[in-house]
């Protein structure tokens, strides 16, 4: 257990993989979207919507759990806490995501009117679980893709 | 938004598309990891092992989402109350899991593991298509 993006966690973070975002909500079940996803370095950050109910979700919860499959047998899951949270530079930052997952120049789902977020976590706890060189062995460890 | 696992939600997770089961913490985080999963008639199932922190966490939490992504633009989420959590014909249940995952019977048991079959009826059923 790690609270810093290093090595191969990172790299999973910069390639272009689907995220699945975890977040508490109030009434004590667990929301959860896939999502593109990115790293400034230090922390992960993710773009949404005001309209979006994660979007809610995620400013009262203050966390979220943030999980990647680089393969069913390496994945990263970084459970990490809104750092912070900002319209400012998040149309910028929608485009960029859209650069690096599908190669465009601008975000092409666009609403006219939308008003983007973007949300910075800072990972508290990163679990990188790699069964991909020997799945028998590792299959004891805690939380292994194969069940 | 249903409850009822049906029509192309219940389809993606019939197929062999591995999933994140997201499972609250006592701490207000969440754990997530990756998993088998399989529908059990109308409810969900997951298998794991006695002696690993997130069947704990799943008792004590009575409750789990899971997702699962057929494509990253369709993909479908299912937050579920813990049913059932037997040890009875939970081997067999790995054993159905593998067969679905990887073409074989389960061959990571290790000697004197006991297996755990976990049944979640959905509450809420989040079916997503952007095509």
């Amino acid at each position: 257990m790690a609270d810093k993006l290093e090595g191969r966690v990172r790299e999973i973070f910069e390639d272009k993989l689907y995220a699945v975002v975890a977040v508490p909500r109030s009434d004590g079940t667990v929301q959860s979207v896939v999502s593109w996803v990115d790293t400034d370095g230090d922390n992960l950050t993710v773009n949404t919507a005001e309209a979006h109910g994660w979007a809610r979700n995620m400013r009262r919860a203050g966390t979220a759990t943030i999980t990647v499959m680089a393969h069913p047998y390496e994945w990263v899951t970084v459970v990490g806490r809104v750092e912070s949270d900002t319209h400012e530079g998040a149309d910028e930052q929608i485009d960029a995501l859209a650069k690096k997952y599908l190669g465009a120049d601008s975000y092409p789902f666009r609403k006219p009117g939308e008003q983007r977020i973007t949300f910075t976590l800072r990972p508290e706890r990163i679990t990188y679980v790699n069964h991909r060189a020997d799945p028998v062995r590792d299959a004891v460890a805690d939380g292994p893709a194969a069940g | 938004m249903a409850d009822k696992l049906e029509g192309r939600a219940k389809e993606i997770l019939e197929e062999p598309h591995y999933a994140v089961v997201s499972i609250p913490r006592d701490d207000g985080s969440v754990q997530a990891i990756v998993a088998w999963v399989h529908p059990d008639g109308d409810n969900l199932a997951v298998n794991s092992a006695e002696g690993r922190a997130w069947p704990a966490n799943l008792r004590r939490a009575g409750k789990a989402t899971i997702t699962s992504m057929a494509t990253p633009y369709e993909w479908v989420s299912v937050a579920g109350t813990l049913e059932d959590d037997t040890h009875e014909g939970a081997e067999q249940h790995i054993n159905e899991l593998a067969h679905k995952y990887i073409g074989t019977d389960y061959p990571y048991l290790q000697p004197g593991e006991q297996r755990i079959k976990f049944t979640l009826r959905p509450d809420r059923v989040t079916y997503v298509n952007q095509g």
